[in-house]
């Protein structure tokens, strides 16, 4: 599924990433990477932008790249 | 290895158009100062070079390499970059800055160390003469995380200072670094082993520096030799090479930890649509209530200010010049122009403190990311939000914060409309047109300040192009930091005086020249004067905004220099004050809000678009603007 998909608050683990060239170098340096946990932290208007969290850093990115994340769902025990 | 040593001489080589200052060719240290986003290499070199660049809390404030010397040192701050594999345009042209160091500073902050390492293995990689400098400890102490530098001295095999810039800058003069503990079992080191047996590069640092000789020496240029192989050979993959920074190997987490990851309450409200553009839309009416509010603080000091300046300093003036040439020169020229716009200080300085408590505090960083789906409507991104709101400081220097877009189109496209963003200038010119008929502007200047923002915004709409991306960090937000705040807002008001004394007082000085002499160099009433003459030709084209007198439309026209000019010519040519009809004054507010910004905004997109692009946005521009002033005097006339 991909990070779109989550809710806010939702953490998941990046199982692949289907992007090359620019945009994936870029994610890749703010630690998008195959096993990394991300937080989704908020959406913004119009849900065009997620605000993921990866370890410390704090990342917006549009639907059309943030789709190509594949992500599958931690659970969070109650 | 012969080869690759000629390659680092030839580095060497390359470095020299940065090292010669005019004809003093002398052998100069240059230190760049590279590193991520949003580090801090403008504060910081602003701190170590005494300068006084643009900084701020958002990623992407620099856009352009800037060096300054300082003895024999060369600083050179370049705008941050990820990798050498750049994404946007300010990322190449890091890389190549970096190319010619002798010395990089990576400025690394201790928030988000670990992507940071990413960039430091490649740095140590390209050049052994790598020092890490950790920037925002005292955040990541708040944040209750820790870093150990001398453990990641010795984990990179290079310097790891976290003292202050003042320290720092006594180190790299005497060249005394502190000595590396290399940390043989260390995983994140790069290509020890050869950099060990080329005499370490830490020792060859603090040898060849000593008495401000090149930094490089033998050693140093072996270890550069070595380190240059592997990239050589790995060649644009080394950047993957390098190891992921997400596997913390055990080494590092002794050496750092970058505390708690979850947001903190007040962060989440930001974050949150709804909250974020209330928040920024009642800051904005907060602080022009404020600014223009007649009982409130910026009004109140500005008539002090104009009362002292004009009527007291100006008024004292007038009683001890004897010549009628002299006095009307001095008191109704300089004094009552440029004089004028320079009682507007007070309230410049409230408005640009507000635009710097947002910037610094990581609001703006935070609306950015909440207002993209705006943006994404007129096929911009939330980045253009930073562009737009600097507009409101500086047109010119909100043009060259389109750098760090990706897509050329929406690059265009902001430059384009940013002429709509009412800068600091116009707020002395809105002022005088709506004064004369309002007792209170408030509202009027609230209504003109957010037509700009949203003309600004649905015209890009209309401007065809490709769509820009969005991958952009997003900063924390947290208490702005008072001394990055009060040396911003030091810095822009001291640029705004500079401006109003020196170039808008010569303006004053030639417009007064003009409107008191006539052909014959005579002195004469301003009725029979040079300026009018020629002022008379142009009048027309402003007949159907219901301006029929020539001093306006010269003051009008004297904007295009700058905005402040509008205003001090108005006081100067029109002492008895303006008298204006409703529709007049709303015809003139309409002009000026959309039509071209000044010529250093026109020279600021030259330099990012080209001439051709330009004449032509301006030239649009202007026959709109006067079209709506046409429109806007037609149909309040009406009423």
């Amino acid at each position: 599924m991909g990070v779109f998909d989550l809710r806010v608050g939702d953490s998941a683990t990046i199982v692949k990433i289907n992007i090359d060239g620019g945009a994936y170098e870029r994610l890749h340096c703010l630690g998008f990477q195959a096993g990394a946990k991300v937080t989704v932290l908020s959406f913004s208007l119009f849900k065009s932008c997620v605000l993921l969290g990866v370890g410390q850093t704090r990342v917006a990115i549009r639907r059309g790249v943030a789709s190509l994340i594949e992500v599958s769902p931690i659970e969070v025990s109650p | 290895v012969k080869f690759l040593s000629c390659i680092a001489k030839r580095n060497q080589h390359c470095g020299k158009p940065i090292t010669q200052k005019g004809e003093g060719a002398k052998a100069a240290k240059v230190v760049v100062l590279a590193g991520n986003p949003n580090a801090g290499k403008t504060t910081l070199f602003n701190a170590l070079t005494h300068s006084n660049l643009k900084t701020g809390n958002w990623h992407g404030v620099t856009t352009v390499a800037k060096q300054k010397w300082v003895g024999d040192i060369v600083f050179v701050d370049v705008p941050g970059m990820y990798s050498f594999n750049g994404y946007s345009m300010e990322e190449g042209e890091a890389a190549r800055a970096i190319l010619k160091a002798d010395v990089i500073i990576n400025v690394v902050d201790c928030l988000t160390l670990k992507n940071s390492l990413n960039l430091t293995r490649q740095l140590i990689k390209k050049n052994g003469n790598v020092i890490v400098y950790l920037t925002k400890q005292k955040a990541l102490r708040n944040n209750g995380g820790f870093v150990d530098a001398q453990a990641l001295s010795a984990n990179l095999g290079v310097p790891v200072l976290d003292c202050t810039a003042k320290q720092l800058k006594k180190m790299l003069e005497s060249g005394s670094l502190p000595k590396v503990e290399i940390n043989k079992s260390g995983d994140l080191s790069v290509g020890l082993s050869s950099r060990l047996s080329a005499s370490g590069s830490a020792g060859g640092f603090v040898g060849g520096s000593a008495g401000g000789a090149p930094v490089m020496s033998v050693g140093g240029a072996a270890v550069m030799s070595s380190g240059g192989a592997s990239v050589m050979s790995a060649g644009g993959a080394a950047v993957m090479s390098a190891g992921g920074a997400a596997g913390l190997s055990s080494e590092l987490s002794k050496a750092y930890s970058g505390g708690e990851a979850t947001l903190k309450k007040w962060e989440r409200l930001f974050y949150n649509k709804y909250f974020a553009l209330l928040f920024f839309v009642a800051a904005m009416a907060f602080t022009f209530f404020v600014t223009f509010y007649p009982t409130m603080l910026g009004a109140f000091l500005k008539d002090a200010l104009e009362n002292l300046i004009v009527r007291g300093f100006g008024g004292w003036l007038y009683g001890r010049l004897q010549n009628e040439i002299v006095r009307s020169f001095v008191c109704e020229g300089i004094i009552a122009g440029a004089g004028g716009v320079l009682a507007f200080i007070p309230q410049i300085t409230i408005l640009y403190l507000f635009l710097t408590l947002l910037d610094e505090s990581g609001i703006m960083s935070a609306l950015s990311f909440v207002t993209d789906g705006i943006f994404e409507k007129v096929n911009l991104s939330g980045r253009a939000a930073f562009s737009l709101i600097s507009g409101f400081g500086c047109t010119a220097a909100a043009i060259s914060t389109t750098r760090g877009y990706v897509n050329d189109d929406a690059r265009k496209r902001t430059i384009a409309v940013l002429p709509y963003i009412p800068c600091g200038a116009k707020l002395p010119v809105f002022l005088t047109f709506l004064s004369p008929l309002f007792k209170n502007p408030f509202p009027a200047v609230c209504v003109l300040y957010f037509c700009g923002l949203a003309l600004s915004v649905v015209l890009s709409k209309f401007l065809k192009g490709g769509e820009e991306e969005m991958i952009t960090e997003i900063t924390r937000v947290g208490a702005p930091q008072l001394s990055a705040v009060k040396n911003k807002l030091f810095f822009y008001v001291k640029g705004f005086i500079i401006k109003v004394t020196t170039y808008v007082t010569i303006f004053c000085m030639a417009s007064w020249l003009l409107s008191h002499f006539n052909w014959q160099f005579k002195f004469v009433e301003v009725d029979k004067s040079m300026l009018c003459a020629i002022s008379r030709l142009v009048c027309p084209i402003f007949y159907p905004m219901g301006i029929r007198d020539w001093r306006i439309a010269y003051a009008l026209i004297t904007g295009f220099a700058a905005k402040e000019n509008v205003a001090a010519t108005i006081a100067l040519l029109i002492p008895e004050g303006l008298s204006l009809s409703l529709a007049q004054s709303l015809s003139l507010c309409a002009f000026l809000l959309t039509c071209p910004a000044c010529i250093s905004a026109f020279a600021a997109s030259v330099k990012e678009v080209g001439f051709k692009l330009t004449a032509k946005i301006n030239a649009v521009q202007l026959a709109l603007s006067f079209m709506l002033a046409y429109a806007a005097y037609f149909l309040v006339g009406l009423l």
